[in-house]
């Protein structure tokens, strides 16, 4: 007939000390001592009775502030303690807690490790405060990079007035010849533009502002009209450079233009973003190619340029927030990302391929939109 | 003379240097390393103050977040405390504020010394003038600490014992 005593050895290898309270309030080690309190507390191990367990494990003395009680009156439900720390003298850190109870008149103290597996909870813990610490880091930063934003944007405003200015009164006092104020206007509309731009540029990066929200809704502006105006502008730049805008049109019913969802002076900055971008790249004495296509839900912009194109391994953050080609050009990399947001937010989609004239190619699809009837 | 044990708790949330300020007091050593702290860890440190011998219990708690919340019954016992703020997270300065109340109302009106650590990184401190102002008008002790460098840390672990002691 086998025993019903426990086995020996059981309180050992469940990592559990036992120890008795005596009347004179010290503790006797009961049973084998598990190996971690052979490694923390060896001279218990060896002595074995007449221990006071708070010498060693300090926490303990707060403990017994709630142990107390059970043990003197009797009660047999046992009482948990908070988890503590030992360090041994190498430094590793044991986690472990102590319960109190009664049992058959018996006061026990358990000295063990914490029900969750103390590594387990110890990497959790570790790698959810570490995540949280870079968390806080990284949005210092992006603060930090929306107040130098705000900063450069500002001070371009300054000499851009200036310039809008000058070219208003060379043509109020009459001080361009005849042949050269179409120049003079094409200056002061870009000027105004730009003007424009960085007003809602401080809008669409402001905390408040929701990226892509048209801001009149009134009337769907026309992609193609924008083009042609933006080359027109554009023009005198790429003459100097000795670069041609090319344009291409396929599908569209000309009487019904080239309408899409969105917002009109968004739209070009998104357009003026691109083009430039093309113009920059484009070697001397060759063509930026503009195509539109009608998909017939949507219409397909896409402009390409004969330069380097984008190196294979920059094209994947093309479109993120201070994304900067490796030729560093002093932009501060939030051109493509604002079209991206621009675009998407109007339910549409960008993007960029390189080129067959052996530059790169961006483009973007915007739905038509829908037809109300009156 | 008798020896005085005091038991101090560090309390403040997580990661802002309590158990890096300890570590100065006691062993004189610093480490870069970020090691949260589990439950409670404790140690002692043994000085004199005007000839007497004292024993300081200090408590160095987990770091109160949304993660693991720390508990009363730990303060329980406590003769005083040290609230650890970390200068570049100004929400540190907040919780450290609200874990202040919390202690009072378990404790009582017992001493207790603000800690604005991390001094040796003050340029990167997010605490503006308006903060300070307002710190300046609890009239509480406050010290700008540096666990790294060592800066001010015995001076607060000593002027908090002062204030323990019996004169």
């Amino acid at each position: 007939m086998k025993s019903s005593a426990l086995p020996s050895g059981l309180l050992e290898s469940l990592d559990v000390a036992v120890l008795e309270r005596a009347e004179d309030r010290s503790f006797t080690l009961l049973g084998e001592a598990p190996p971690w309190l052979r490694h923390l507390w060896p001279t218990a191990v060896a002595t074995r009775e007449h221990l006071h367990p708070e010498t060693r494990f300090i926490f303990l003395e707060h403990f017994y502030d709630e142990a107390g009680p059970l043990w003197d009156q009797d009660e047999e439900a046992p009482i948990t303690s908070e988890m503590w720390t030992e360090v041994d003298a190498t430094g590793h850190e044991w986690l472990l807690e102590a319960t109190a109870l009664k049992l058959e008149g018996r006061s026990l103290l358990l000295l063990k490790f914490p029900t969750i597996a103390p590594e387990n909870y110890r990497e959790v813990l570790q790698k959810s405060r570490e995540l949280s610490l870079e968390h806080y880091r990284l949005h210092k930063e992006i603060d930090r990079r929306e107040v130098l934003l705000h900063c450069i944007v500002h001070d371009l405003s300054t000499p851009l007035a200036a310039i809008n200015g000058s070219l208003r009164l060379l043509l109020d006092d009459a001080l361009v010849p005849e042949e050269g104020e179409p120049l003079v206007h094409i200056g002061l509309r870009q000027t105004d533009k730009m003007r424009g731009m960085m007003r809602e540029m401080l809008e669409a990066f402001s905390r408040h502002a929701q990226p892509g929200q048209p801001l009149d809704t009134d009337a769907a502006p026309d992609l193609g009209a924008a083009v042609q105006e933006l080359t027109t502008g554009l023009a005198p730049s790429a003459t100097l450079k000795g670069v041609r805008f090319h344009i291409e049109t396929e599908g569209a019913n000309s009487s019904h233009g080239w309408p899409v969802v969105g917002e009109a002076t968004r739209l070009e900055r998104v357009l003026f973003n691109l083009l430039e971008n093309a113009l920059r790249y484009a070697p001397v004495d060759s063509e930026v190619v503009i195509r539109l296509m009608d998909e017939g839900p949507s219409i397909r912009f896409s402009v390409e340029d004969a330069g380097a194109g984008v190196p294979k391994d920059e094209v994947y953050r093309l479109f993120r927030k201070f994304a900067q080609g490796s030729g560093k050009t002093g932009q501060v990399g939030l051109g493509l990302y604002f079209c991206r947001i621009t675009i998407e937010g109007w339910g549409g989609a960008i993007g960029y391929n390189p080129s067959p004239l052996g530059g790169a190619c961006f483009w973007f699809r915007l739905p038509k939109p829908t037809v109300q009837s009156h | 003379m008798g020896i005085i044990q005091k038991k101090i708790c560090m309390l403040g949330t997580f990661a802002v240097g309590k158990t890096s300020l300890v570590a100065q007091f006691v062993h004189g050593i610093f480490s870069e390393k970020y090691k949260t702290t589990i439950g409670v860890k404790i140690d002692k440190k043994s000085l004199e103050l005007d000839g007497q011998p004292i024993e300081l219990l200090l408590w160095d708690l987990t770091g109160d977040d949304r993660f693991q919340k720390v508990s009363t019954s730990y303060l329980r016992g406590s003769n005083g405390y040290l609230l650890v703020a970390d200068g570049t997270r100004k929400p540190t300065l907040d919780v450290a504020l609200t874990l202040h109340k919390h202690a009072q109302a378990t404790l009582g009106e017992v001493p207790f010394v603000l800690l604005l650590n991390k001094a040796d990184l003050v340029d990167e401190w997010e605490l503006e003038d308006e903060d300070w102002t307002h710190l300046q008008a609890l009239g509480w002790t406050i010290l700008q600490t540096s666990a790294k460098t060592g800066t001010r840390v015995d001076e607060a672990f000593r002027i908090l014992a002062q204030q323990l002691v019996p004169s």
